[in-house]
């Protein structure tokens, strides 16, 4: 899968993390969710920063396996922000899609 | 035929071959201003696109200060991507310059009293070209020169002097493939501008606008506020200007291809002055 596709979801998966629903759910959350979620939220944006940068930089190649566990990954934490009462749920299923994104991260150094 | 009617003939033949070196000078000079055009209107595009970045990472460390207090660890993980990406726009404006310089060299290339000078000065410009096309280039595959045997070389088109013939014919085929790089980094880098301006208007609307809003007390500078608000709005429409924008990139290679095989008109190159003034208005819009 190419680079530009694997970006495209990432982005997506930011801005989806960074809009005004999901910020306001999270303000009401416990101290442990909120640093959690930030911290995950981080990773992302830290990953499409390094990705970018990558690109850019013309280092970074086909991500086949990855990617599509990333697709995967994504399409479950979308049916999570439906349910976001649900946060554990959706704090566990954010934590293996940037788990993914990390492996994806060693990838560029 | 006599010696009178042989002398008329070739005087004729010397206005002709006069006229069209004249044209293809005009072509060739107005073609320097557009490169050295759109190397203006790209760099202040890359310098919005370092602003842009550098902006959308602040409004996220506030906007995750907002819910989870924020530490130097946190700080730095983000501010280093920012540092990264300042290096490559840093390199990538120190090739468009090189390109701008290679496009008045060719227009004095095209000027016979200038030529001379030009051809002095037209090594160390490609050179430095070439070499930091090469680190820009890096791994990618798609741009190494090696991949370029499939293309359809370049064909130096007959109505130019001497002087430019020999200048493009060693290097017509350099040249392409640092436009090809400037056209491809220009699409990459316009996917990113497009995240971060997204990224910034949504967070900064609601920090500055929907925050103050759902607060209990009335909003303190009501001009102020309204004035946020149509400035996030609106900053909606850059990411379209820059669309427009992006393909500027490909109208200088593709007429750059054109004026060597000698095909380009002053009328195309019009165009491709309007179309870098789609880019500049592009970097307006991006900082204002």
């Amino acid at each position: 899968m190419p680079l530009d596709d694997v970006l495209d979801d990432l982005r997506e998966l930011e801005r989806m993390l960074r809009s005004a629903p999901v910020q306001e759910h999270f303000k009401s959350a416990s101290a442990d969710e909120r640093a959690r979620f930030v911290g995950l939220r981080q990773e992302v944006t830290v990953l499409v920063g390094r990705l970018t940068n990558a690109q850019l930089a013309g280092t970074l190649s086909q991500l086949d396996a990855l990617a599509g566990e990333l697709q995967a990954g994504m399409r479950d934490l979308q049916v999570r922000l439906t349910r976001l009462d649900e946060t554990l749920a959706f704090l566990h299923t954010l934590a293996a899609v940037v788990g993914v994104g990390a492996r994806i991260a060693l990838l560029v150094k | 035929m006599s010696n009178g009617t042989s002398r008329q003939a070739w005087s004729l033949i010397a206005v002709l071959l006069a006229a069209t070196g004249c044209a293809s000078t005009s072509e060739y000079a107005k073609f320097a201003q557009a490169g050295s055009a759109y190397a203006s209107a790209l760099d202040h595009v890359l310098i919005a696109a370092a602003q842009t970045s550098v902006d959308a990472t602040s409004e996220r460390l506030l906007q995750d200060d907002a819910v989870s207090n924020q530490d130097l660890k946190s700080y730095r993980s983000l501010s280093d991507v920012d540092e990264e990406r300042l290096v490559t726009i840093g390199k990538l404006r120190a090739h468009t310059h090189l390109l701008a310089a290679y496009f008045r060299l060719l227009g004095d290339f095209a000027n016979t009293d200038a030529s001379a000078r030009a051809e002095a000065a037209v090594g160390a410009v490609v050179d430095s070209l070439s070499s930091l096309g090469g680190q820009l280039r890096a791994r990618r595959s798609a741009l190494n020169q090696e991949t370029l045997a499939g293309v359809t070389p370049l064909v130096v088109g007959a109505k130019v002097n001497a002087a430019l013939k020999k200048e493009l014919e060693r290097r017509k085929e350099t040249i392409r493939l640092e436009l090809q790089t400037q056209e491809a980094l220009l699409g990459e880098l316009a996917a990113e501008i497009d995240h971060d301006v997204r990224v910034t208007r949504d967070a900064k609307e609601q920090r500055v606008v929907i925050a103050p809003l759902l607060e209990p007390k009335p909003i303190a500078n009501a001009s102020a506020w309204a004035d946020n608000r149509r400035a996030i709005l609106t900053s909606r429409s850059a990411l379209d200007e820059l669309a427009n924008g992006k393909d500027a990139g490909t109208e200088l290679r593709t007429t750059f291809e054109d004026l060597v095989s000698g095909k380009v008109t002053l009328g195309r190159i019009d165009a491709l002055l309007a179309s870098i003034d789609g880019l500049l208005s592009v970097a307006a819009s991006l900082t204002r």
